[in-house]
């Protein structure tokens, strides 16, 4: 491959790529995330709520959370050593965990199967909200990132 | 390719070619077929004739002792003093003798002759005191009677080849003293074992262990298909005495499938047909589905600049590592009506009730759904065995041919098609045939999925709707004890793949060039 | 790689671009298929470790409404070990044993005749030979549950099946009789390896005067690892995988014999099955799964290598 392309120019798609999804991340766990309407409370609530019911979600919130450190570092690391060998495989497998976890708390996501508290039941009903949809895009999109970041690595 | 006998018809008068050349092309098949079972009959009489002009030539020609070893074996071989191999196969004679005039019974039934006689399968109301459960039990059980038939004549059968040899052995030695050789001894004959009859030492206990274990309960049961062993009329019957006999009936049980003479009969002759057009259908869909998914995700993995290909295809070895019936219950607990899937789908709100997605819910399930999530199943399954398959010989596809390929300006979709498919194709041709062979007769899968599928009404000995043959096969014996009409099913399914896989094999480059390869 | 920059609105792509491009989505599409795949198998490992109880305090056995268990531990895997199914105390750790001394036993004996066979079959030249892989096949046609229940039949008049209680174990010795018996059959693959090595090291041996046995012995054995790794691999977890054969043999007998697949079937399905033995079922699986899957790791190149040279002139 000719060097005449440097760092920059190659990983400037992912690296205003990564600004945008990190955003998008922020915004999704800002905004009320889900609407349940339960069976004593009828509220909605947003995500920080959620979470103070039920410790079980974190686990996939922190594993999104490692996902987007990973990309950035190995972005970090593609700008720093581009042409070292070794550092291009590590890069690649962070970048490869990366879009493993996206794209598996995707599916999750998608199907809604990690965000039932055991002990609250819902209606068949339901609304999405924004937050909810912002964050599936933010993981589709998060997961492609990674899947172009990896793609951009070396040759 | 090129038909030489055919060569392409003329621009005007194509349609009409056409249809001749497929009448024509059915006419040259059908012969073909008759002059190779012609030639097939032509040839084995002829070697039957030959082995037995030889017979008879080899006692003329033979000295005193073949003369005698024809009647007792091992005589040549005391003729030329070899000791060792004549007792042993004066031993062998002597135990044969005896197995057959004495008749050792094994529960209560004969070996040997009465065996032969027995054979007959006409069971008498004699009954012995069993001293275990001490009470008068009816001696007579018929299918222990087929079974020790078969192995006397098994043993016979061995009999004649240990007589042949023994006469074999004298001649050889015969013609060793005429051209002036000593007879061998037995060491040397030992040494010739590990040595030019090297195979014989190696095949035996493959032949033997296949004799006993594959021959016979295989000719067992084509013998049962014959008979009226049904454990549901033999268990029905009011005496006692017909609890365990069963006599022969001819072909009366092919023809009540197919004329519905009882009510057992017409309905296995209704639900024949459909089962075995399933049986077909999920054997090409599955086949055809699982090749070229693993062929597309070998080519996928295999893409220059991807990395890790190791890592996804120890992903897919994964899925093959995990024993068949542990994923295949998991997926039926899986898509089952109270299973994870059913509850997400309505608790996303798009279906109301659960879906029966492998037709074990109540009755009223869609057929098809269950179909095709079973193909769907066995793509799962059977995907990463073609990948693995075709990455080891994508890897060995010499690259000279991409080299001058990408020299002469081919793209790379074109390069795909017509250089990677066409290899890949070729040399996989055997394993495709031998899995949709397989397909016709895949047990587990369907059996562990559905257990056969939504049920149809109409009768207790009904297939379900995605029962292949072989389910159908099992549900029939095991479940219901209709061994004869199984095993009626058993051979139809047999001659349908033997069918099959005669006519695509023997055709197919690989086996016309297996001797050639090397 | 010429680098040709023709970018008409965006419409011509760089030959570059178009590399990154195809790379991305072949990327995604595995990533994808790959997490597909692994969906039932991690359904099976999560329900091993899930410990939700009901509101009796007695462990579910089978939670279906939700994916990821809400509470984990390891009591299946206890109970697993100390229930007794069956009216059979200690019944898992015993099936286990079963399977394990099955497995040993064919795989040895297995490698050796599939050896042996598939060796005669390529390199040596005998007047039976063709006949041979002509019966063979055919008789690899017929359904091969058709035999098993004459098998059945068969070893029960001797005694070695259908035994109940004190003589269990000779109900073992009848289903590695059965296996080791049809093992020889399945020699396609091996003689598919030993097609590709040459024979002109057989013949340059021959001239030097060894026997067949010789070379067999000194020459062909030590060059064939992948294949005899193979078989041996094959031969050992096909015990533990093989379900429905093992049934037909062994699962009329009592159950201390049963081999671990009968077993688990059987808490599902069979006569005291009861669906709240899906977890422990569950538990049962990866106890299993985990050997085998190991062992495939391991043995992964030789494993690829047999598949490989089985279907490439099988």
């Amino acid at each position: 491959m000719h060097s005449s392309i440097t760092p920059w120019k190659n990983c400037r798609i992912a690296i205003f790529g990564t600004i945008l999804s990190i955003g998008l991340f922020i915004a999704s766990i800002v905004t009320p995330f889900y609407s349940y309407t339960y069976f004593y409370q009828g509220t909605t609530m947003t995500f920080l709520d959620i979470v103070n019911v039920n410790h079980t979600i974190l686990i996939p919130f922190i594993s999104v959370i490692i996902a987007l450190v990973l990309l950035v570092t190995s972005l970090v690391l593609m700008m720093i050593f581009p042409t070292n060998k070794a550092m291009q495989t590590f890069s690649s497998s962070l970048t490869f965990i990366s879009a493993i976890i996206s794209l598996a708390v995707f599916i999750i996501s998608v199907s809604r199967l990690w965000i039932t508290p055991y002990e609250f039941s819902y209606a068949s009903a339901q609304e999405l909200l924004i937050g909810y949809i912002i964050y599936i895009v933010f993981l589709a999109y998060n997961g492609i990132l990674s899947c172009y970041t990896m793609a951009i690595n070396g040759k | 390719m090129t038909d030489v006998k055919n060569p392409a018809p003329q621009d005007g008068a194509e349609k009409g070619n056409v249809f001749l050349r497929v009448l024509k092309a059915i006419g040259r098949f059908f012969k073909n077929i008759g002059k190779s079972i012609g030639s097939f009959f032509a040839r084995l009489g002829l070697k039957i004739g030959r082995a037995f002009k030889k017979f008879g030539q080899t006692f003329i020609d033979g000295s005193v002792g073949t003369k005698m070893s024809y009647f007792i074996c091992g005589a040549g071989n005391f003729y030329h003093k070899q000791i060792v191999k004549g007792i042993l196969f004066l031993v062998l004679q002597v135990a044969f003798v005896l197995f057959m005039v004495l008749c050792p019974e094994i529960n209560n039934t004969p070996y040997g002759w009465k065996a032969l006689q027995n054979l007959a399968l006409k069971g008498s109301p004699t009954t012995y005191f069993d001293p275990l459960t001490l009470e008068k039990v009816y001696k007579d059980d018929s299918k222990l009677f087929l079974l020790f038939g078969l192995v006397t004549i098994t043993a016979i059968i061995l009999y004649i080849f240990i007589w042949i040899a023994n006469i074999k052995s004298s001649y050889k030695s015969d013609q060793d003293v005429k051209a002036g050789r000593k007879p061998s001894t037995f060491k040397e004959d030992c040494a010739n074992l590990l040595d030019g009859r090297f195979h014989i030492l190696m095949l035996t206990p493959t032949c033997v262990a296949t004799l006993i274990f594959t021959v016979i309960p295989t000719v067992f049961m084509i013998c049962m298909a014959f008979t009226t062993y049904n454990d549901f009329d033999m268990n029905a019957a009011s005496d006692l005495y017909y609890k365990n006999l069963f006599h022969w009936n001819g072909i009366i049980n092919f023809t009540d499938i197919f004329e519905g003479n009882t009510t057992l009969g017409s309905e296995i002759g209704a639900r024949f047909l459909p089962v075995l057009g399933w049986t077909m259908i999920w054997a090409i869909f599955a086949t055809f589905t699982c090749y070229f998914g693993g062929i597309l995700l070998a080519i996928l993995i295999n893409k220059k600049g991807i990395r890790f290909k190791k890592v996804f295809r120890t992903i897919f070895i994964l899925t093959i590592a995990i024993p068949q019936f542990v994923s295949l219950l998991a997926m039926r607990n899986l898509l089952s009506g109270q299973g994870p899937v059913n509850q997400i789908l309505q608790n996303l709100g798009w279906i109301d009730t659960a879906i029966g997605f492998l037709g074990n819910n109540t009755t009223g399930d869609n057929p098809y759904v269950a179909k095709v999530m079973v193909i769907v199943i066995n793509m799962w399954l059977g995907i990463p065995y073609t990948m693995l398959m075709t990455s080891g010989i994508l890897m060995n596809i010499p690259t000279d041919l991409y080299e001058a390929a990408r020299v002469d300006g081919a793209g790379k979709m074109k390069m795909l098609f017509k250089i990677t498919f066409p290899y890949i194709i070729f040399v996989t041709t055997p394993y495709l045939i031998s899995s949709f062979v397989g397909n016709i007769n895949s047990f587990n899968t369907i059996f562990l999925l559905t257990g056969g599928g939504p049920s149809v009404t109409g009768g207790t000995y009904v297939a379900g709707e995605t029962d292949l043959l072989v389910t159908w096969l099992y549900k029939l014996t095991i479940d219901n004890g209709e061994y004869n009409t199984g095993a009626v099913i058993g051979i139809f399914t047999f001659l349908i793949t033997a069918t099959i896989t005669l006519i695509t094999y023997r055709r197919s480059k690989a086996y016309k060039e297996e001797d050639t390869f090397q | 790689m010429t680098n040709s920059n023709k970018k008409f609105h965006g419409f011509h792509l760089t030959q570059r671009t178009n590399n990154i491009l195809s790379r991305t989505f072949s990327y995604l599409g595995l990533v994808l298929l790959s997490l597909i795949w692994i969906i039932p198998i991690l359904w099976i490992v999560l329900s091993a470790f899930r410990t939700e109880v009901n509101s009796d305090g007695d462990l579910i056995g089978i939670v279906v409404s939700n994916y990821f268990p809400t509470q984990l531990g390891f009591d299946n895997f206890i109970n697993l070990f100390t229930n007794s199914f069956y009216g059979v105390k200690y019944a898992f750790p015993m099936w286990m044993l079963n399977t394990l001394i099955i497995a040993v036993v064919d795989c040895i004996v297995s490698t050796f005749l599939v050896l042996s066979v598939a060796y005669c079959m390529s390199k040596l030249r005998f007047k039976l030979r063709k006949a041979f892989m002509n019966i063979t096949m055919i008789l690899g046609l017929f359904p091969g549950f058709m035999s098993m229940i004459a098998v059945y039949f068969l070893l029960k008049s001797i005694g070695l099946a259908g035994n109940t209680a004190e003589t269990a174990y000779l109900n073992i010795i009848g289903l590695i009789l059965a296996y080791s018996a049809g093992a020889g059959m399945g020699f396609q693959i091996a003689k598919g390896f030993f097609d590709v090595l040459p024979t002109s090291l057989v013949e340059s041996a021959k001239l030097d005067g060894c026997s067949n046995f010789k070379i067999f012995l000194k020459i062909i054995l030590p060059m064939s690892k992948p294949i005899i790794i193979y078989t041996a691999l094959m031969s050992f977890t096909g015990p533990w995988m093989d379900f429905i054969f093992a049934k037909v043999i062994i699962g009329d007998g009592a159950p201390e014999c049963w081999t671990v697949s009968v077993g688990l079937y059987s808490l599902l399905f069979g006569a005291q099955s009861d669906a709240n033995f899906f977890t422990q079922f569950a538990a049962g699986c990866v106890c299993i799964g985990i050997p085998i899957v190991a062992l495939f790791m391991f043995l992964q190149k030789y494993y690829v290598e047999g598949v490989t040279a089985g279907a490439v002139k099988g």
